[in-house]
């Protein structure tokens, strides 16, 4: 069976396509065919971009920066801050790029306002039971967004994570909002973390997957400001980077992602993608050290339990994971509220602890489940 | 042989006929089409300026050079919401494509509201526009932002967008205009096929009851003689119609450029949809169904003639109390057709009649038959002898309009166009220094100095205009309205601190010479007395103008501009002196003889078109009457005859067909001249005020009327020429 699955820490980056054909359709007719949607949407068929396989390997920074040989990518920041009294306070950024079209080398952008890709970010804060979100769309080969491997930058608009001049890997992210804004300064403390066979992180029963690979360990400290309140924050932070060209399946219902803090200094990824009858499951455990070992999908289990209805429709708020091998047997909780980014096309983003056999924080995505 | 084939033998013996019935449906078709085409097309094009434009502010780079994609990337770096629109100006008939961007939209709120979605073909996302316009038309970059950001970089100023335009009822009010001489058009096309297709009828008579006799049902024959007319109509407006699409493409450029001059918004570009082809076409069959209805399909319809002149009467005398009493321009319209109709029925009532009464006052048999034979002619091609009536009093009604325009326009143009010279300033210099660097300059013998803003006034925002009074080259203006006769005192009060105002503006809002006018300017309000009115013809926006004194140096300008006298010769020597004096090279200097012949040029073919449609509608009407009269002549030519066999000369005969031809129309365009006349005036003095705002002076053109009546008494010999050989004996053959 060819299953052409997407990965499940794709983190929504198939939002991109409906966002732009949402917007396509509230904003302009297409110029073209339907199917090519708004600016040529989709004018490339999937064959045009690369597709990444096992031996495709990772090096920084130039894999910090564009693949404009593939279709979609993103930077995926995720933050469990505390405020100075102690309040958990949860913080998203991510910033997506969709590929229109496969650049080949050399060429240079005949005009000012071809739209070679679009970009897409999203910002995030959770704090008090209280959720706030913000979306920013761009198009790509204005210079209104972009991002670089050297020197580290990513950006929409004034929406920006750039790497702090200096010896050690440091970076700067700021994003304003209507009436919340944070800036953070990000310091990693441990090399990346390649998933899969050596960052090719498979998707797949047939093999299909993507580059990813994460910085699992980042200290955050910073300033949020929500409603004219600033808040001095610090914690831990998790950063994603991931590259692919694949597309949703039509069968394919969405999935569950979350990655943790553990209190013992050992991370963990885990995903679940659910499709019609079953799901395609994985992960990665890092341990206190930092040795990272995959995990097959017969070496873990992700169990949703108790849902909780909301206003976007029912989502589970409790979750078991086990890790046998590694003595993992926890459960998962969502703290109150509701945590939906409700952008062009809403998904669920929460920060969670953790409690069982280990104890931590960490952040929970749920897709799909919006009514 | 079946029913179809039954009723249409007709038109194989009469094959003429049928010829003429296409060739109206055809011309008229085509004619009204087109017009009505591009005011369509202009209609949508205002109302996608007004949604362009609901984004009130855009940002320019304080060096005066145009913004870039770099500079809308810088500013959306820094967090500005600014969202970029490409204009492509194609000429028409393609016609303006804007560029948006969706996505930088997004943060200037309600998306649907930005991206008029009902406008596709308009707006285009902005990479598709710039493709569309490569290398070969040229495009305008715009930066438009949210708000009135005040933190803007120091090499980027905002800028109000000054619609300067009331678009909305002005240019409704323009295309209304347009889209009365269509209906005029298609109803005297109506009353022709009407005749052609009544006159058809009449000679079918016979045949038609015989077909009665062998049990065709009378509503049978009702629904083919429909259906024959309609098929009819659609074979000859789809023909129109595509005759009339090449017209359009051919009006288009003079009609943008009409627009542009007139109301400052470009023609846009427009997706021809099979529901703009099948519309015209069903309103077409309609209305020619409609003519002939009386006639078809209540045919028992009994008519009183005394019944009719009262209603005729009654007709004329609700439009013209409307014209008279009618504030509204649509009203105005109807009432013009009310008028025209009432005219009109009223001719063809009593022309014959009053003719009949010439003929009882004659002793001689010879004069009294005359007399009488018009009166028939007058009954019988009653249609399209009306038909004739409006398009020549329309022709004359346009003339004038025409002619009174461009004299007091031109005379107008050149009292503004003082000077050699116009200069546009950069925005970035500093005023003062500006104007005294000019003036300083030896190639300079004279300057003046326009400064243009806003002022808000009770009425609205007004464009605000200030001049120094005692400048040279404003001597020569006139005035439409002051408490003087000299000029020269009326700048002094505005010297004093007067105000002048725009016909447009003291329209609108009833304002008089000596009125206090208050408005607010740079923040602080001000009350004046308004010492003059002075035309200005074209634009509908109201307009104040104030002595350059109580414009503060400080205060902000939109424009600065210059009307410069040079020492002769030296055009080259002044560009290289100011250039260098204001330190900007590459200043766009335009020779006011360019301006003049461009204005010229602009209001020629904003009245080209109407001329155009008024001169083709008299052609058809002209060439409708020869078809009809050719036609129906059969069944008069034997009087002619028997006059020879009673023993005149075939010349002298002949000589009588000529008086009665000539007469005929020579008649129906003098009753054309009273109505013509009286159009003019209703243009003049009622629709032009309502319509774009100024009047013009009442003038009639004798001359004008002379060429009619001699175009009248051309179409009279031509008649006679084409009917002579009808009346030789020999030729004679029984028709009918």
């Amino acid at each position: 069976m060819n299953r052409q699955v997407i990965k499940p820490t794709s983190r929504a980056w198939s939002l991109i396509l409906a966002a732009l054909l949402a917007l396509a359709a509230a904003c302009s007719e297409p110029p073209s065919t339907p199917e090519a949607g708004f600016a040529g949407l989709g004018e490339a068929s999937p064959e045009d971009f690369r597709q990444p396989t096992a031996g495709d390997t990772i090096t920084l920074p130039r894999d910090l920066g564009v693949h404009p040989q593939h279709r979609i990518e993103w930077w995926y920041l995720t933050a469990n801050l505390k405020t100075a009294d102690g309040s958990p306070l949860g913080v998203q950024w991510t910033q997506f790029r969709q590929g229109f079209k496969p650049a080949t080398r050399n060429e240079k952008t005949p005009t000012d306002w071809a739209m070679d890709a679009a970009w897409m970010s999203h910002a995030a804060l959770s704090f008090n039971g209280e959720h706030y979100f913000s979306e920013r769309l761009a198009r790509g080969g204005t210079g209104q967004a972009g991002a670089t491997g050297q020197p580290f930058n990513v950006w929409l608009d004034d929406w920006q994570l750039r790497r702090i001049d200096g010896p050690t890997e440091q970076w700067r992210l700021t994003v304003t909002a209507d009436d919340w804004s944070y800036d953070l300064r990000i310091t990693s403390r441990r090399d990346i973390v390649r998933h899969g066979n050596k960052g090719f992180s498979t998707k797949s029963d047939n093999g299909q997957g993507s580059m990813y690979f994460s910085f699992v360990d980042l200290a955050i400290e910073g300033n949020v400001t929500i409603e004219d309140e600033t808040h001095t924050v610090s914690g831990l932070g998790w950063f994603d980077r991931e590259w692919s060209s694949q597309f949703l399946r039509a069968d394919q219902e969405g999935w569950d992602w979350l990655a943790l803090h553990l209190d013992s200094g050992a991370k963990v990824m885990a995903f679940r993608l659910r499709e019609r009858d079953g799901f395609y499951q994985s992960g990665t455990w890092i341990s206190p050290e930092g040795e990272a070992r995959s995990l097959a999908p017969d070496q873990l289990t992700l169990e949703p339990g108790a849902r909780r209805h909301t206003s976007a429709g029912s989502v589970p708020e409790q979750w078991q994971l086990r890790i046998p091998a590694e003595g993992l047997d926890i459960t998962i909780n969502v703290p109150a509220g509701e945590y939906w980014n409700h952008g062009q096309f809403p998904y669920w983003e929460s920060p969670v602890s953790a409690e069982g056999s280990h104890t931590g924080v960490g952040y929970l995505e749920l897709t799909g489940y919006q009514e | 042989m079946n029913l179809t084939g039954a009723l249409l033998s007709h038109y194989r013996r009469h094959p003429w006929q049928l010829l003429a019935l296409l060739l109206i449906l055809i011309v008229a078709t085509a004619l009204w089409s087109s017009v009505w085409q591009l005011s369509q097309q202009a209609r949508n094009s205002f109302t996608s300026n007004e949604a362009a434009l609901e984004e009130r502010f855009t940002v320019l780079r304080t060096d005066g050079n145009p913004v870039t994609v770099t500079d809308f990337a810088t500013l959306r770096r820094l967090g500005f919401c600014i969202s970029p629109q490409l204009t492509v100006e194609r000429p028409a008939p393609e016609g303006r494509i804007i560029g948006i961007d969706a996505l930088a939209l997004r943060c200037f709120g309600d998306i649907s509201r930005q991206g008029p979605s009902g406008q596709s073909g308009v707006f285009v996302d902005i990479g598709e526009a710039e493709k569309l316009a490569g290398d070969q038309w040229p495009t305008r970059l715009t930066l438009f932002a949210s708000r009135a950001y005040a933190d803007l970089p120091p090499a980027y100023r905002i800028a109000s967008v000054s619609s300067g335009v009331a678009a909305g009822q002005l240019a409704d009010s323009f295309l209304l205009n347009l889209d009365a001489l269509c209906a005029l058009v298609l109803l005297i096309s109506a009353l022709l096929v009407r005749s052609v297709f009544l006159l058809g009828l009449a000679q079918r008579e016979l045949s038609l009851a015989l077909l009665h006799r062998f049990g065709v049902t009378p509503g049978r024959l009702q629904f083919h003689l429909v259906v024959e007319l309609a098929v009819l109509s659609a074979i000859g407006g789809t023909i129109g119609l595509v005759l009339g699409q090449v017209l359009a493409s051919g009006f288009g450029q003079g009609f943008d450029q009409a627009l542009s001059g007139l109301y400052g918004v470009r023609l846009y570009a427009q997706e021809t949809s099979w529901l703009a082809w099948l519309a015209p076409l069903l309103v077409l069959i309609l209305v020619m169904i409609w003519a002939v209805a009386d006639r078809v399909l209540f045919s028992t319809l009994k008519t009183n003639h005394r019944l009719l002149v009262a209603v005729a009467s009654t007709l004329l005398l609700i439009g013209v109390g409307s014209i008279l009493w009618s504030e509204s321009l649509t009203l105005q319209f109807l009432a013009i057709g009310l008028t025209l109709a009432g005219f009109g029925w009223l001719t063809a009532l009593m022309l014959p009649e009053l003719l009949n009464q010439l003929a009882d006052t004659r002793a001689k048999p010879l004069t009294g038959w005359s007399w009488r034979e018009l009166a028939v002619m007058v009954r019988q091609l009653a249609l399209p002898l009306v038909a004739l009536q409006f398009a020549a009093a329309t022709v004359i009604a346009i003339h004038a309009l025409v002619a009174t325009f461009e004299n007091t326009f031109y005379d107008w143009l050149d009292q503004r166009l003082q000077g050699d010279v116009y200069l546009q300033a950069p925005p970035n210099l500093d005023r003062a220094a500006a104007t005294a660097a000019l003036a300083r300059l030896d190639s300079v013998r004279a300057s003046h100095g326009v400064i243009r803003g806003e002022a808000q006034t009770p009425y609205g925002t007004m464009e605000l205009m200030a001049v120094n009074p005692a400048s040279s080259l404003l001597q020569a203006w006139t005035f439409l309205a002051s408490n003087t006769q000299a000029p020269e005192e009326v700048w002094r009060a505005v010297e004093a601190g007067a105000v002048l105002v725009n016909e447009q503006l003291a329209r609108r809002e009833q304002l008089t010479v000596g009125d206090p006018l208050t408005f607010a300017f740079d923040g602080s309000p001000q009350s004046r007395t308004i010492a003059g009115i002075y035309a200005d013809y074209g634009r509908p926006a109201g307009e104040i103008l104030i002595s350059h004194q109580l414009w503060p140096p400080e205060a902000n300008y939109s424009s600065l501009s210059f009307s410069v006298t040079l020492v002769s010769g030296s055009l080259q020597t002044f560009r290289r002196q100011i250039e260098q004096a204001w330190n900007s090279p590459g200043l766009t200097i335009r020779d006011n003889a360019e301006i003049r012949a461009l204005a010229v040029a602009i209001f020629d073919q904003t009245f080209a078109l109407t001329r155009a449609l008024s001169a083709l509608t008299l052609a058809l009407a002209g060439f409708a009457l020869l078809l009809m009269a050719l036609t129906m002549f059969g069944a008069r030519k034997h009087y002619y005859q028997k006059l020879q066999l009673w023993g005149m000369p075939e010349h002298r005969v002949k000589h009588w067909l000529m008086r009665h031809s000539t007469l005929l129309t020579v008649t129906v365009g003098a009753t054309a001249l009273p109505l013509g006349v009286f159009l003019t005036w209703v243009l003049v003095a009622r629709i032009n005020p309502l319509a774009f705002g100024w009047s013009l002076p009442m003038a009639v053109f004798p001359m004008f009327w002379l060429f009619i009546l001699g175009l009248c008494l051309a179409i009279g010999l031509l008649l006679a020429r084409l009917l002579a050989p009808q009346i030789a004996l020999r030729a004679g053959r029984h028709e009918g």
